[in-house]
């Protein structure tokens, strides 16, 4: 693939998962995050060439709940083209390829989710999760199980275990990522920190799931602005290069796949390597934000990116090397772990946050200089779609 | 810049009331039809792009996810596109995308929708709709056509018999079709005499519910020469969308399609078309219900705008007219598995490709537009293609 | 392939429940009308179009500057539709009407039940009025129905 044009982010808008959302319409909440994304790209709704949004039906209790955003990313009279059920990095990977396509355009990327508008414990994550299933073999058996509520942790539990298995990663370590990225989260926002024993005792849904390793549902919006290289030059921000992405998809059936490891990870970091020149990802990568919806799914993450070797996984958890002072950094923000699951917007969250480092205008502004990040998505056991971005300062 | 993209092979299967196959069946089905087609196999696959419409008519969540393997999708990448209605011309659009941008040589498109195993599709329409201004008041899809029916006549003096003639031909065009589901041969007294949905629009003013799947294989030019001596290219796309505000629009009035005008007015800057109405040999036009036919053909300039009625008076768009609009039979005639409407696309390649079999018209086709229309009155997607 | 339904099926439901959040612009909306009959409309103060259902944001000029005023519980009639079936698919004897009115001193409108009126008693562009319903608690349904403005008035 010879990229003769090349596609960054002018300007990224998020409404950050935790905040206060009571009585604010989702279509509220992304029109901010989108109105902070022209801002900061300094231009208005006129300019926009197309856009672009991800959602899922049911998460939200409206069928085709891509036309209810089209206002919210100033999408009216525009060509919109819309995701549905997937990842928003998939939004970013459909924009990278309008853009690729015609270099003029500037593109409106952006997710939104509400899952406080769920009514029940956890949201009924369970419910949407079940209804995820083949109908046929898998979900009568998932409808039935004792306690459908813990659903997700036997799901996450059946993974982690396979992993711990090959991998000799302990319960402990797992709550040492845990308390990475929540005690990462928690320096951002002043919060006490947490200790590996609060998570340890915290309580157990699915050996070794817990409360603590497992992430929950956080109301959230982002939007990003893309362009092509010559286009970026007109504009205010200093431009973030998407060097590569990639994208791919395990089967269909949940008895077939592989658990334990992340086979689409591997594939989609493989075309986004390639697409970038990266060789040596362990080097060359300064930041990766990686999809922690479990801590363990970091540690597999984080192997089938290339980012550490599986041999050496318990070695680098016990020497801080994914820690903010370590040699790659691995979910400074707090992932998801640290700052909640946003689901569809949790990808493009990721993004942004890679793009603020690498632009030097993160939170804490005290973290290294970063001029090749990685960001990450998954999109869950039963959705098993990964994505990866590699973004650059030049 | 945009590298050319070729339609390389198409997968077609019959539109039935209810399959019996599965979604994974239904798709794998017209995977392995288009690779035939194509003469390629699933390793020659780059990635895949699916369509559908709403999640709730299968009742399986991120449904383009069971059907990843039928697909030839496995540890490739997927995404899925969903503009509902218009998904049938977006989608392949995205798969355009794919292989324009130069991420891809090789895209598999797949659209499929099964509609068969829900209660009542009624009511999984109704979900569709805004929870606080629209929902409680329980509009439902024969209102939501009506009110745009009737302001469509309205604003130019349309008539039901006009729209009852575009159901006529494409019933009519569809018993040559053998994918097709619903076939009739009819007369104009027949459509004016079925009840009543919502004035203007009778039974048969409208399209079945139905299961089925399309596929369509796009490559790039170099690929594409490889295969055949004879490529179809895309030569055109575009795109629009309203507001999903239908009742406090820039533009209140119903009648009139803005975004269509707009997604129409994109494909034919790009394909270097000026006059539609001469250039454009074929179209394969979205007729959910027979005025939408009208709208279309309007939109897309293939009429001028109110001449859709002299259009189908004057036997322009019948299957021997000077411009045939669905000889296939449409939507009306071959069903309407609503992400599969994409058949809009694949019958357009086999018009120009002379193998549309019985529905083939007698003129030559070198030329030929398709759309799609879906959301709240919202999108509409285009598409041309045609031979260097 | 057989035409008829599968033999063998399994059956299943879906039930998820929400509480959707109206918004900033939807509390202010129906509280207007559940305590004092009004409707608001918001009013961008960059182009000046008053949006009814209301926004905080106008999707035109995208900005969030808006000012409330209240727009007339009048307006015109912009298209309707009758229909015989209800929303869960079942064929009715009478129809039951939809409208949309554009409401004055307002750009935009709303989609409501159109009650007191035959279908062939409407026409694109009469004068309608809203009819609140006696028990209101935020809600669309407070709104009972529009009727055709009677001719004295």
């Amino acid at each position: 693939m010879v990229m003769e044009n090349r596609v960054c982010i002018v300007g990224l808008g998020v409404v950050e998962p935790g905040g206060n959302t009571r009585g604010v319409a989702h279509k509220e909440l992304l029109f901010h995050a989108t109105r902070r994304a022209l801002d900061d790209a300094g231009i208005e709704r006129e300019l926009i060439g197309g856009a672009i949004t991800a959602s899922s039906d049911f998460t939200e209790g409206r069928s085709l709940s891509n036309q209810y955003t089209l206002d919210s990313i100033g999408g009216v009279m525009k060509p919109c083209d819309l995701r549905l059920a997937e990842d928003g990095m998939h939004a970013l990977f459909a924009g990278y390829m309008e853009v690729m396509v015609d270099p003029g355009l500037l593109m409106v990327v952006a997710a939104v989710q509400k899952p406080s508008e769920r009514v029940g414990r956890r949201n009924g994550f369970h419910k949407i999760l079940s209804a995820c299933l083949d109908p046929i073999y898998n979900r009568p058996i998932c409808n039935t199980v004792p306690h459908a509520e813990s659903l997700e942790a036997v799901f996450g539990a059946m993974d982690a275990r396979a992993y711990m298995e090959r991998s000799r990663v302990t319960e402990e370590l797992l709550a040492r990522v845990a308390v990475k990225n929540i005690n990462n989260a928690a320096a951002a926002s002043g919060e006490p920190a947490t200790a590996v024993e609060d998570v340890l005792a915290s309580s157990e849904l699915a050996w070794p799931l817990r409360d603590l390793t497992m992430a929950r549902e956080k109301d959230a919006a982002c939007t990003l602005i893309l362009t092509s290289e010559k286009n970026a030059g007109k504009l205010r921000k200093e431009p973030v290069f998407i060097s590569g992405v990639g994208w791919s998809t395990e089967g269909s059936h949940l008895a077939a796949r592989s658990y334990g490891m992340s086979p689409d990870t591997q594939k989609a970091a493989h075309q986004a390597y390639r697409m970038a020149g990266i060789r040596r990802p362990e080097k060359e990568i300064d930041l990766a934000e990686v999809s922690d919806w479990y801590a363990h799914r970091e540690l597999i993450h984080v192997e089938a990116l290339g980012l550490c070797d599986p041999g050496e996984t318990v070695l680098r958890i016990e020497d801080g090397g994914f820690d903010r002072e370590g040699p790659i950094p691995v979910n400074v923000s707090g992932g998801l772990l640290g700052k909640g699951n946003s689901l569809i917007v949790s990808g493009l969250l990721r993004v942004a946050e890679v793009a603020r480092r690498i632009r030097g205008d993160a939170v804490d502004v005290t973290s290294r200089k970063v001029c090749v990040g990685l960001a990450h998505s998954w999109g869950g056991f039963i959705s098993p779609t990964a994505g990866v971005a590699v973004l650059s300062k030049w | 810049m945009a590298r050319k993209v070729a339609i390389v092979g198409v997968g077609m299967q019959k539109f039935e009331f209810c399959k019996v196959e599965t979604i994974e069946e239904m798709v794998f089905d017209v995977a392995r039809n288009a690779l035939e087609d194509a003469r390629l196999s699933k390793d020659d696959i780059d990635a895949v792009v699916t369509g559908s419409a709403v999640d709730a008519f299968c009742g399986i969540v991120n449904s383009d996810k069971v059907a990843t393997d039928g697909a030839g999708g496995f540890l490739k990448p997927t995404m899925r596109n969903s503009t509902s209605g218009s998904s049938a011309v977006s989608t392949p659009i995205l798969g355009y995308n794919h292989v324009a941008s130069g991420m891809y040589d090789i895209v598999m498109v797949i659209c499929y929708e099964k509609m068969s195993e829900n209660a009542s599709a009624q009511a999984v329409f109704n979900t569709v709709y805004d929870e606080a201004y629209v929902r409680p008041i329980g509009l439902n899809v024969p209102i939501q056509c009506g009110l745009e029916a009737r302001a469509y006549l309205h604003r130019y003096g349309l008539t039901e018999r006009q729209m009852a003639k575009v159901s006529v031909k494409n019933r009519g065009n569809a018993i040559s079709n053998p994918y097709a589901q619903l076939p009739m041969k009819l007369t104009v007294d027949d459509v004016m005499a079925s009840p009543y949905l919502s004035w203007p629009v009778k039974l048969l003013d409208t399209s079945p519910v139905t299961d089925g799947a399309r596929a369509v294989i796009l490559a790039s030019e170099d690929v594409a020469r490889e295969l055949t001596d004879s490529p179809v290219w895309i030569r055109g796309t575009g795109r629009g969308a309203d507001s999903v505000w239908f009742m406090g629009r820039a533009n209140p009035d119903l009648g009139r399609l803005d975004y269509a005008y707009l997604a129409a007015r994109q494909a034919y800057e790009m394909a270097g078309i000026k006059d539609p109405a001469v250039e454009i040999d074929y179209a394969e036009v979205y007729d959910p219900f027979t005025f939408k036919e009208m709208q279309h053909c309007e939109a897309l300039g293939l009429c001028p705008e109110g001449g859709a009625g002299r259009m189908i008076d004057e036997g322009v768009s019948w299957k021997d007219g000077a411009l045939p609009v669905n000889a296939s039979g449409g939507l009306q005639g071959e069903g309407n598995p609503i992400g599969a409407g994409m058949s809009r696309l694949n019958w357009c390649y086999l018009q120009i490709q002379g193998k549309a079999g019985d529905c083939q018209v007698s003129k030559d086709v070198n030329t030929a537009v398709c759309n799609a229309w879906g959301g709240m009155y919202q999108y509409n997607a285009v598409m041309v293609i045609g031979r260097d | 392939m057989s035409k008829k339904k599968p033999e063998m099926t399994i059956g299943g439901t879906i039930q998820v429940d929400y509480e959707w959040s109206v918004g900033n612009a939807g509390e202010r909306f129906f509280t207007e009308i559940k305590d004092h009959k009004r409707i608001m409309g918001a009013r961008c103060r960059t182009c000046g179009r008053v949006m009814v259902p209301p926004r905080i944001f106008c999707e035109e000029c995208f900005v969030d500057a808006i000012e409330w005023v209240e727009v007339e519980p009048k307006g015109t009639l912009v298209t309707f539709g009758d229909c015989y079936f209800s929303t869960d698919g079942k064929r009715l004897d009478e129809p039951w009407i939809l409208g949309i009115v554009r409401l004055n001193g307002a750009d935009g409108g709303l989609i409501h039940f159109i009650k007191e009126a035959k279908a062939e008693d409407l026409k694109i562009g009469m004068p309608m009025e809203i009819v609140f319903s006696d028990e209101r608690k935020g809600h669309i349904l407070d709104i009972s129905h529009f009727r055709p403005v009677k001719e004295s008035e």
